[in-house]
C-alpha cells in the first residue's frame, strides 16, 4: 500500500487466477477500418501478461492526460509561446482537448486565432505556435 | 446572466448546523490490551440492535472499531466525524469534499446538476466522502441505517484515513496538515480579489486556469533544497575533482573561435516544460500579481488531488478490506449481532461485484461506478443533527480555524468517483 499507486500495483499484485476468476478480456480499438471488434487478448496462459499490462495502463494517469509541453517562449521578442504535444498511440488532440488554448493567449497576449499548427521534425509530436 | 444564476458562494450554507463528533485515536497500547482481553473473555452484548442509530451509539461503534483497527496496527489521523443532511452531501459534491471552497459559478453548477439528477432518482449519494486531511473529515449521511454508518466509519475513518497517511504518494505531494488552512487562505484571497477587481474578472481568470488543471501538475518531485552543509561540501568536492583532473597539457590547445558558441538566449526555457499553470505563474509578462496568486491557487488545488486520481483502485481496495476485516473481527468479538452483518454483507457484496461487461449503468471503469442506483426517499425523516462532542476530546472548533458554521463540504470531480464505493444499494 505504501510504494504503490494504481498502475503499479495492478502490474504487480494482479493475479492470473483472479483474472480467470473475473473473466477479464481486452478488446483491442486500435484497428479503426475493421468492421467487427476484434479480442485482442484473454484471460489464458498466453494472454493474461498483455491483458495486465493493458489494463494497468488505462490507470496509468499520465497516459490519461495528454503530453503538453512549453518549448519555447519568446520573452525578448514577440513573445510567442510554442508548445509541443506529444501523440501517445498516433491520436491527435481534439477540439475540447485545445480549449486551453485561449488561456495561454490570454496570459501572453495573442489572440487565439493567430495560432498555427505545425508539425515538427519528431514524427509524432504536433507543435502549436502562439505569435503575439 | 446564466453565470450569474449558476453562481454559488462557498459558504452559503453557513447557517446549516452540522454535528460533529470529534475523537481521538488512542494510543496503540492501551487498546491491544483492550482487544486482547475481549477476545479471551466471553462474548459481550451487541452494541444495539435496530436501525437506528443516535450519536452516542455512534460513538461507542466507533470506539470499538478503533479498538480493533489497533489490535491489527492501522496507522491513522485523528478523526473527525460530521453527519450532514442530504442536501449538505450535494453541496459537498460540487468541490470535492473540500470543506472550505472558493466562489466560482463551476460549482454552483454542479451542484444543481447534482441536485435535479437526485431529486429525479437518477442518481443515488454517496454514503460518505472523505478527505486527505488531518484531522481526517469524514462527511457520514445522516440517512443511514446504524449498520450503514459502522461500516462507513470503518471503512473511510480507518480504510482511506490509513491509506492516506500512509501512501507515498499522499505523502510526497500533499500536506494534510497545511491544507485546511491553505482553503481557508484561497477562499479569503478570492473573494477580496472579486471585492477589488470585480468578479467577471476574477471568473475570467479561474475559468482559464480550470481549463489548464491538468497540466499544472508537478509530476516528478523536484529534488529538496539543498541544505547549507552539504551545498559546502558539493563545492568543495567538486574543487577537488577538477584539482585531480588537472593537466598542463591542456594549456597547449588552440583556442575555440568566440563566433561558435552557441547564442545562450535562443531557447528559453532550457528544458521543455510540463507545468504549463506554473509557467505561466512565472513568466507571463502580462498578469497582475493578484492575477498571478490565482494561478498559483488553482495550481497547488490540482497538485493536491493528482495522488487521488492516481490511486482511486488501491485506495477503494484498501478500504474495502479493512471494512470487512474490521467488521468481521466486530461480529467475532460478538459486538455487532447477525443482523448488522447481514446488512453490512449485503452493501459490501454490491460493492465488490464484478460488473458483466455489458452492464448498463456500469460499463466502463469498475471503480467509477460502484454500486446500483436509488429513489431519494429517505430524506423525509431526517433527524436534525446536533453539534455533539465525544468524551474526552475538547471540543475545539475544526482544524481550519475557521467557526464549524462556516465550512463547507465539497467534492471535485477528481473524486467524486472515489467516495462512491459507499454508494446506496
Amino acid at each position: 500500500m505504501r510504494n504503490f499507486k494504481d498502475e503499479s500495483f495492478i502490474s504487480q499484485y494482479l493475479s492470473p487466477r483472479l483474472m480467470r476468476e473475473f473473466r477479464l478480456f481486452a478488446v483491442a480499438d486500435y484497428v479503426a477500418d475493421e468492421e467487427a471488434l476484434r479480442v485482442d487478448s484473454i484471460h489464458d496462459e498466453r494472454g493474461y501478461r498483455r491483458l495486465r499490462k493493458l489494463l494497468a495502463q488505462q490507470h496509468a494517469q499520465e497516459i490519461r492526460v495528454p503530453d503538453v509541453q512549453v518549448v519555447r517562449f519568446d520573452r525578448d521578442g514577440d513573445r510567442s509561446l510554442t508548445l509541443r504535444h506529444l501523440r501517445r498511440r498516433g491520436r491527435p488532440l481534439t477540439g475540447s482537448d485545445c480549449r486551453g488554448r485561449r488561456c495561454i493567449c490570454d496570459a501572453c497576449g495573442a489572440s487565439p486565432s493567430s495560432w498555427k499548427r505545425g508539425r515538427t521534425t519528431r514524427a509524432s509530436a504536433t507543435s502549436m505556435e502562439c505569435p503575439a | 446572466m446564466f453565470r450569474e444564476l449558476f453562481r454559488k458562494d462557498a459558504g452559503s450554507s453557513n447557517e446549516r448546523r452540522r454535528a460533529v463528533l470529534r475523537r481521538e485515536v488512542l494510543p496503540l497500547g492501551g487498546q491491544r490490551s483492550g482487544g486482547s482481553r475481549k477476545r479471551e473473555g466471553r462474548p459481550m452484548s451487541p452494541i444495539s440492535r435496530g436501525a437506528d442509530w443516535d450519536f452516542d451509539l455512534l460513538e461507542r461503534y466507533d470506539t470499538a472499531i478503533a479498538n480493533v483497527a489497533g489490535e491489527f496496527g492501522l496507522d491513522t489521523y485523528a478523526n473527525q466525524i460530521e453527519i450532514i443532511t442530504s442536501e449538505q452531501m450535494l453541496d459537498a459534491y460540487a468541490t470535492s469534499g473540500l470543506p472550505v471552497g472558493y466562489p466560482h459559478w463551476s460549482y454552483g453548477k454542479e451542484f444543481i446538476r447534482n441536485e435535479q439528477a437526485y431529486r429525479r432518482g437518477m442518481q443515488g449519494l454517496a454514503y460518505e466522502i472523505v478527505i486527505n486531511s488531518d484531522p481526517c473529515i469524514a462527511y457520514l449521511m445522516e440517512e443511514n441505517t446504524m449498520a450503514t454508518q459502522a461500516l462507513v466509519i470503518a471503512h473511510a475513518c480507518y480504510g482511506h484515513n490509513s491509506f492516506f497517511k500512509g501512501n507515498h504518494l499522499f505523502r510526497q505531494w500533499t500536506s494534510a496538515d497545511a491544507i485546511l488552512d491553505y482553503l481557508v487562505f484561497a477562499r479569503r484571497f478570492v473573494m477580496e480579489c472579486e471585492e477589488r477587481h470585480g468578479a467577471v474578472a476574477v471568473e475570467e481568470v479561474l475559468d482559464a486556469c480550470h481549463a489548464l488543471m491538468q497540466h499544472g501538475v508537478d509530476r516528478y518531485r523536484r529534488p529538496a533544497a539543498l541544505t547549507l552543509k552539504a551545498e559546502t561540501a558539493r563545492l568543495a568536492e567538486r574543487e577537488a575533482h577538477r584539482a585531480r583532473q588537472f593537466n598542463d597539457l591542456w594549456r597547449t590547445l588552440p583556442e575555440n573561435s568566440p563566433e561558435a558558441a552557441p547564442d545562450a538566449t535562443e531557447s528559453f526555457p532550457a528544458e521543455p516544460q510540463e507545468n504549463i499553470l506554473y509557467f505561466v505563474e512565472k513568466y507571463s509578462p502580462k498578469l497582475e500579481p493578484w492575477q498571478r496568486e490565482l494561478v498559483r491557487i488553482v495550481r497547488k488545488l490540482a497538485q493536491y488531488f493528482y495522488p487521488q486520481a492516481q490511486t482511486k483502485v488501491m485506495n477503494e481496495g484498501w478500504a474495502t478490506f479493512w471494512h470487512y476485516t474490521i467488521l468481521n473481527r466486530l461480529h467475532e468479538q460478538g459486538l455487532v449481532d447477525d443482523g448488522f452483518m447481514l446488512e453490512f454483507l449485503k452493501s459490501h457484496t454490491n460493492v465488490i461485484a464484478q460488473p458483466a461487461f455489458d452492464s448498463k449503468p456500469t460499463a466502463g471503469s469498475i471503480l467509477t461506478h460502484w454500486g446500483s442506483r436509488c429513489s431519494p426517499t429517505c430524506g423525509a425523516s431526517a433527524r436534525r443533527p446536533t453539534r455533539k462532542t465525544a468524551n474526552g476530546s475538547p471540543s475545539s472548533p475544526a482544524a481550519t480555524g475557521a467557526q464549524p458554521s462556516t465550512s463547507r463540504c465539497a467534492i471535485s470531480r477528481t473524486n467524486r468517483s472515489f467516495p462512491s464505493i459507499c454508494r446506496r444499494a
